[in-house]
């Protein structure tokens, strides 16, 4: 009896020992708040706040620009994100309702990248970093209120990347005149941290953004996912060049309504599309145009996917140096195809196809390569001998390709 | 806290335990004479018997029994018939009691019924008093609430190995997944599970019960489900409260060996099965240590951004160090499958002397099960665009193989005395079980804008602990008048999943992307620690004239849990892939000087892990309840339960923004009144009526901020803490208060009780759920669920159990009974407006939309039925059942994901047994199940739609054989 008494002390002695620690906590006041003189930026901006030239701020986290502030970012600002995947991803976000006004200048570019990059204001190049290092930071993430097309017919969603709990995540609205701000001169590099499967952050991401937007002269090099990738919205990009996305180099979805002219891609060793273009998610239908760029290959690589009853115009775009179909086993890669639904949008003219020119690998048919009978809008030209095509002198000056002499293939 | 570990007390209470053992199996062992040992009870109330002459006629010796209705009288060997007479009591004379040298006659189940009147005698032969079906049936009809259960001998009827197949026997209960256990077909949510009467640590963060199928049945004594509630149990449950007793000390000596075996045509001896090199312990229930992760758990790990620049730095050298330390196997390898096998031992004695009675037993247990899933399927389909159109479109499609070796290891050791007054138990018992999956599959995706076709393949070990001590004791003063009981109950529970390896291949360039997704490496960690304790006290006293009860009493929980996932993602750079998956870590692969973008790893939990919590929950409980009998037939318990509930949280948000150090989450003082009537129609008949109110509360995961991301579904949980608006945060869908559910429980029910095994009974029940809790999709993110408060609810149900014997067609089928239960029942709840508001948005063409649907989880009907042959003279026990449960909600769809219903799985199982020898010395069984060969399968519904396969798997038919001797 004696050792069961015994017994019967150690646990009422355990028992003490696990509750005697209970003493609830209060909960913690909201700490948040930016000085706005610290180059760290750890919390969301949530007063209009201004980056100035010179400087170089590190981005601790996913920085949210909340709605009705403005950031203004000056001419020569480096910016870098902190390292960081999944959940602890760096990025910049301009939420829905706030606005961003990042206006380099040709010879300012205002540079996103990793803050493994020791690049300095005044550099162009990285002077340590290969142009094919990917997923070292999320990316510059950009939401407004115009319309999309969205599954479940929704009217607002949130952008992949940011989890539903943080509603600076979310996109779309009625407003297609919705003003974001101002990207201009800007060069985003190494980005693209991964979240998980069908999750990740582009270059640029542009969701819902509305056409009182104005976005020139962007470039997007070393992205682990896509370049550039517009859900749904109606804004435009002018003169934009994407140097070795990890994924596709243009990925349109959700029925964007914009135009993207002169654009200039250069496909890497991990690029799968050149253009993803995808259709309309919900019934909501609406059409986007792309013209005048011109898109160098990879092996791996191909001109273009459209799928899912994709929408649009597609016009004066030249591709060169992709591999034959056949290659790889028949991989299928170095083509334009059409898929679920997209042939019949060509059939019924909600997609078009308008002088489209390449120069295709020996042996390769115009057929082969431009699949699904869009080779009807193709022909064939001699390297460099292209009459349709991007500017490129537009991007001369202030890119890291052009800097990098990636340019120098193109006419 | 983790000091607290009772390791060292375990360690002292074995040896203590040991000792007592050993001096019990040497001084004890001989006998010089035989011992008649027996229980008697009280018919109609089905209590144990206080102070009942035993007398042996031939020899005018004899006993009396003590507080649990227990006499042990020694005699010498020989046959003798046993006088039981107590005042006002028909006497019952039990011939044919054979006593043999050293050994114990028990008669475990006399029952003595009330005679006012006159004297009378009944007279009963020993060998037709067993312990039967007929020992739970008097618990039930006597029980003042609404119950059900399954005893040990029934076990070994229907051959089940473990309790989460044997439960399923039970009226309205059914299992998910083999492991979790639905009551009325209420989700575990509704459904709790004891070990012991005391609250034991889940083993699933995600659920609030425990996993059923760890228990194997031979260290249970019984399974009781309680369907309504007394002020005694927790308030925590709704449909019931399923309560595990493990085996007590025994009646008599006995030592018992089997091993087992199971042969499954489809899955073993397949020279195909999938497996893994996993360690060298995976065959005792748990990994030695080979799936550690490199970091040693560290959440200071470089990073590669960090040392890109300057591989061969200090930090540089770490990051290569620890990228060099990852298994480098992420592909499953083909062996040939082997099968089932199984074995046992299980050894108990009783020891009397004159003032105290010492009982032990012991049983240890081994399970080594492997299952080959063959063209197995996970798809996810999706409504069409167009409202106009109906069938669902393929978004990701899954084929492929997988293998199980599932390794379960078991311990029970118990020690219990008895003085005149007291009765003490003190029980260790400690489960171990390990589960090494490995599947290659082929994978096609049209989802996410994302078309491509895959080669994936899966490596995945999960190991699960729990030690438990329970020390009990029981006291009685002023006669009977007065009884004490109490528990003690620490227990420790751990679940691992040490390195979950997830990998993709783009077919056919055998590349990885983003798109694809990147390889994953996930070690998940959950601890629990629980201490329970409770105190009852009853009074035996005299109201309205007749006996009556008041009981009072209180009861402490304490948990305290402990969760974390550290995931890595793989990123291959310009690694130039061959399709291999186990080459993708090869040295040359790796991120170097030389190879600055080779592959390389990314935790996803630096600086900030929001998949990680703590918590800790207190619950005070205090209860009183009267049981009377107002009325000659009538039966009340009137009680009322409170319970101050505590809940605490610490834990974090991703971005960091919201840390919470042990915060008050939950602060809940409730009342929870109970009425019982149990009203005597006839002798054998009872009605009953009981209503009550109950609790269902959120988990320490749903109560939070946490963000948990499953890298390889891409699914993300979140906390109900957030809130959730549309229109530009004019509409609020979900305000982020998450309060607890409060039940109220009404059940009617009718039963006849006739010869010792034959019963009927109809039941209604009605529940009415105030903000039930359940898992919503964000209506701007259907990738992304949380729990939430939803519209109230209803469930109401009717129950029809009957136990029959053939004899009514043919006296020759006697010993064939027929045994059904079957389960009805209708649910409805009132839709979240977000989902109301989705459904809306993607409803096609004729569809109309209501505002309530069914409640997930729930069956619409449950049927179980079949025929046991039971002949005791010569040895052979027969059963064959037959199981299905009605297309169930599993998953609630949302936006273009339509809802997914389980397709009603028909399961038919045979089982044989023969004993040889009087005292059962060898026992053979013999079984098939999955006779009719059904496949399991869950499908995607939707309107004016084929329903399309979400998951397939085909279990194929096992034929099961065992063996036991006792020596």
């Amino acid at each position: 009896m004696k050792k069961v008494n015994s017994i019967l002390i150690v646990f009422l002695v355990s028992l003490i020992g696990f509750t005697s620690c209970i003493e609830g906590n209060d909960k913690p006041t909201d700490v948040d708040g930016n000085s706005g003189s610290s180059i760290v930026v750890s919390s969301n901006i949530t007063t209009n706040t201004t980056w100035q030239t010179g400087k170089v701020y590190v981005l601790s986290g996913r920085i949210s620009v909340v709605s009705g502030v403005t950031l203004t970012i000056q001419p020569g600002v480096i910016v870098k994100g902190e390292v960081g995947t999944g959940a602890n991803a760096t990025a910049l976000v301009i939420a829905r309702g706030a606005k961003i006004n990042a206006a380099g200048t040709a010879t300012q570019p205002i540079i996103f990248t990793t803050v493994a990059d020791e690049i300095q204001p005044g550099q162009i190049a990285s002077p340590n970093l290969d142009p094919t290092l990917e997923g070292l930071w999320g990316g510059l993430i950009v939401l407004g209120k115009a319309k999309g097309s969205f599954a479940g017919d929704v009217t607002e969603i949130q952008i992949e990347g940011i989890p539903a709990s943080d509603t600076n995540g979310l996109y779309g609205g009625t407003d297609d005149a919705d003003n974001s701000g101002v990207l201009k001169y800007i060069s985003i590099r190494h980005g693209g941290a991964n979240i998980g499967e069908g999750n990740e952050i582009n270059g640029l991401t542009l969701g819902g953004v509305g056409s009182g937007t104005v976005i020139e002269n962007v470039e997007v090099v070393a992205n682990q996912d896509d370049g550039i990738e517009w859900f749904g919205g109606t804004v435009s990009v002018k003169n934009a060049l994407i140097w070795n996305s990890g994924d596709d180099a243009v990925d349109t979805d959700q029925a964007w309504a914009g135009t993207l002219d002169n654009f200039l891609i250069i496909c890497g060793a991990n690029t799968d599309h050149a253009l993803e273009i995808d259709g309309p998610e919900g019934s909501y239908n609406a059409a986007h145009t792309v013209k005048n760029g011109s898109v160098k290959g990879h092996p791996a690589s191909e001109f273009g996917d459209f799928r899912a009853s994709a929408r649009g115009t597609f016009e004066n775009i030249y591709f060169f140096n992709f591999p034959s179909p056949a290659d790889n086993n028949n991989a299928g890669r170095g083509d334009l195809s059409l898929s679920t639904g997209s042939d019949v949008t060509f059939a019924n003219g909600a997609l078009k196809f308008n002088k489209l020119e390449a120069t295709l690998k020996e042996g390769v048919t115009l057929q082969q390569a431009f699949r699904s009978g869009t080779d009807v809008h193709a022909s064939t030209v001699a390297l460099k001998a292209n009459t349709v095509g991007a500017t490129k002198s537009v991007f001369e000056g202030w890119t890291w390709a052009a800097a990098a002499g990636q340019l120098a293939d193109f006419k | 806290m983790k000091n607290i570990t009772p390791k060292s007390k375990i360690a002292r209470s074995a040896a203590f335990a040991l000792i007592v053992l050993f001096q019990m199996i040497t001084g004890f062992a001989y006998a010089q004479t035989g011992t008649i040992r027996g229980t008697i009870y009280e018919e109609s109330t089905g209590e144990p018997l206080f102070g009942v002459s035993v007398l042996v006629r031939e020899t005018s010796t004899g006993a009396v029994t003590d507080f649990d209705g227990k006499f042990d009288i020694k005699v010498a060997p020989g046959t003798y018939t046993l006088q039981i007479s107590y005042i006002s009591y028909s006497t019952v004379e039990l011939t044919s009691v054979v006593v043999e040298d050293g050994k114990v006659a028990v008669i475990s189940d006399i029952l003595m019924k009330e005679e006012a009147s006159e004297l009378e005698t009944v007279t009963i032969a020993a060998s037709a008093i067993r312990t039967t079906e007929s020992a739970m049936m008097s618990v039930k009809r006597n029980a003042p609430n609404v119950l059900d259960g399954i005893t040990a001998s029934t076990f070994r009827q229907i051959g089940d190995g473990d309790a989460a197949s044997a439960v399923k026997r039970v009226t309205g209960v059914s299992v998910e997944g083999g492991k979790y256990v639905y009551v009325r077909g209420l989700g575990d949510r509704y459904t709790k599970t004891v070990l012991n009467g005391m609250d034991v640590p889940g083993l699933d963060p995600d659920r609030n019960t425990i996993q059923m199928d760890i228990f194997p049945t031979n260290v249970i004594d019984n399974i009781v489900v309680a369907k309504s509630f007394t002020a005694e149990l927790p308030a925590d449950f709704t449909g019931g409260v399923v309560d595990i007793e493990t085996k007590d000390f025994p009646e008599e000596k006995t030592f018992r060996v089997s091993v087992s075996g199971g042969v499954n045509p489809s899955m073993h001896f397949n020279s195909n099965y999938l497996t893994y090199e996993g360690s060298k312990t995976d065959f005792l229930g748990f990994d030695n240590g080979a799936r550690a992760i490199p970091t040693g758990g560290s959440t200071n790990v470089p990073q590669y951004g960090e040392v890109v620049g300057n591989p061969n730095g200090a930090k540089g050298q770490e990051y290569q160090s620890i990228l060099g330390g990852f298994n480098k196997t992420l592909g499953a390898s083909t062996k040939t499958s082997p099968m089932d096998f199984g074995f046992g031992i299980s050894f108990g004695n009783q020891i009397a002397r004159p003032k105290v009675t010492w009982g032990y037993n012991a049983a240890f247990t081994y399970k080594n099960e492997t299952e080959f899933y063959q063209n197995a399927q996970y798809n996810l389909f999706a409504k069409p665009i167009e409202s106009s159109e109906f069938e669902l479109d393929a978004l990701e499609r899954q084929t492929g193989n997988y293998g199980v070796n599932n390794v379960l290891l078991g311990g029970l050791a118990g020690i219990a005395l008895k003085t005149n007054a007291s009765k003490y138990k003190l029980n260790f018992i400690h489960l171990q079980n390990g589960e090494s999956k490995a599947g290659t599959f082929d994978f096609v995706n049209t989802n996410l804008g994302a078309n491509f076709e895959a080669k994936q393949y899966n490596l995945e070990y999960s190991q699960r602990t729990l030690s438990s001590i329970l020390l009990a004791g029981s006291h009685f003063f002023d006669g009977t008048n007065w009884e004490v009981n109490w528990r003690l109950a620490p227990t420790r529970s751990v679940i691992e999943d040490p390195d979950v390896r997830f990998t993709r291949f783009r077919q056919p360039t055998n590349t990885i992307s983003t798109e694809v997704g990147l390889p994953v490496r996930i070690w998940r960690f959950l601890e629990e620690y629980n201490v329970n304790g409770k105190v009852d006290l009853t009074r035996n006293m005299k109201s309205f004239g007749r006996d009556s009860k008041l009981r009072f009493g209180g009861a402490y929980t304490f948990k305290y849990r402990d969760f974390e996932i550290q995931s890595f993602q793989f990123v291959t750079g310009n690694t130039v892939l061959d399709g291999n998956p186990n080459t993708i870590l090869n040295q040359e692969n790796l991120f170097s000087a030389e190879n600055r973008n080779g592959v390389r790893y990314n935790p996803d939990f630096i600086p900030i892990n929001p998949n990680q919590y703590q918590g800790y929950v207190t619950n005070f409980a205090g209860y009183t309840s009267f049981e009377s009998n107002p009325a000659k037939n009538l039966k009340a318990i009137l009680g009322l339960r409170v319970e101050q509930f505590n809940q605490y949280y610490t834990g974090t948000n991703q971005t960091g923004t919201i840390n919470y150090d042990l915060v008050e989450m939950l602060d809940d003082l409730d009342f929870f009144p109970t009425l019982n009537l149990v009203y005597g129609l006839k002798e054998n008949q009872n009605l009953r009526f009981s209503a009550s109110r109950t609790i269902a509360r959120p988990s320490f995961k749903e109560l939070s901020y946490a963000e948990i991301l499953d890298p390889i579904t891409g699914r993300t949980f979140i906390g109900g803490m957030y809130r959730e608006t549309t229109n530009g945060g004019q509409d609020v869908l979900w305000d982020g208060n998450l309060v607890s559910t409060r039940i109220n429980n009404f059940d009617l029910r009718w039963e006849v009780f006739q010869n010792r095994s034959e019963m009927v009974s109809f039941s209604a029940f009605y529940k009415t759920f105030e903000k039930p809790i359940e898992i919503v999709q964000f209506l701007a993110d259907p990738g992304s669920f949380q729990p939430r408060n939803v519209g109230n609810g209803t469930v109401a149900g009717v129950e029809v159990e009957f136990r029959k014997s053939l004899k009514f067609i043919a006296p020759s089928l006697e010993n064939i009974l027929w045994t059904t239960n079957v389960t009805v029942t209708k649910s409805q709840i009132a839709m979240s407006e977000s989902e109301l508001k989705s459904r809306q948005l993607t409803a096609r063409e004729g569809q109309e939309i209501g505002r309530t649907r069914d409640m997930a989880g729930q069956a619409p009907y449950l049927i179980n039925t079949g025929f046991a042959y039971n002949n005791f003279s010569n040895g052979w026990e027969a059963g064959i059942f037959y199981n299905v449960q009605g297309a169930t909600l599993n998953y609630v769809g949302f936006g273009n994901r339509t809802d997914t219903y389980s397709v009603p799985f028909h399961a038919l199982n045979l089982n044989v047994n023969k004993t040889f020898g009087a005292d059962e010395r060898i026992r053979l069984n013999f079984g098939v199940q999955n006779m009719l060969n059904d496949r399991k399968e869950f499908v995607f519904t939707s309107f004016g739609a084929q329903d399309q396969i979400f998951s397939s798997l085909a279990p194929g038919v096992k034929v099961n054989f065992g063996a036991s001797f006792a020596f």
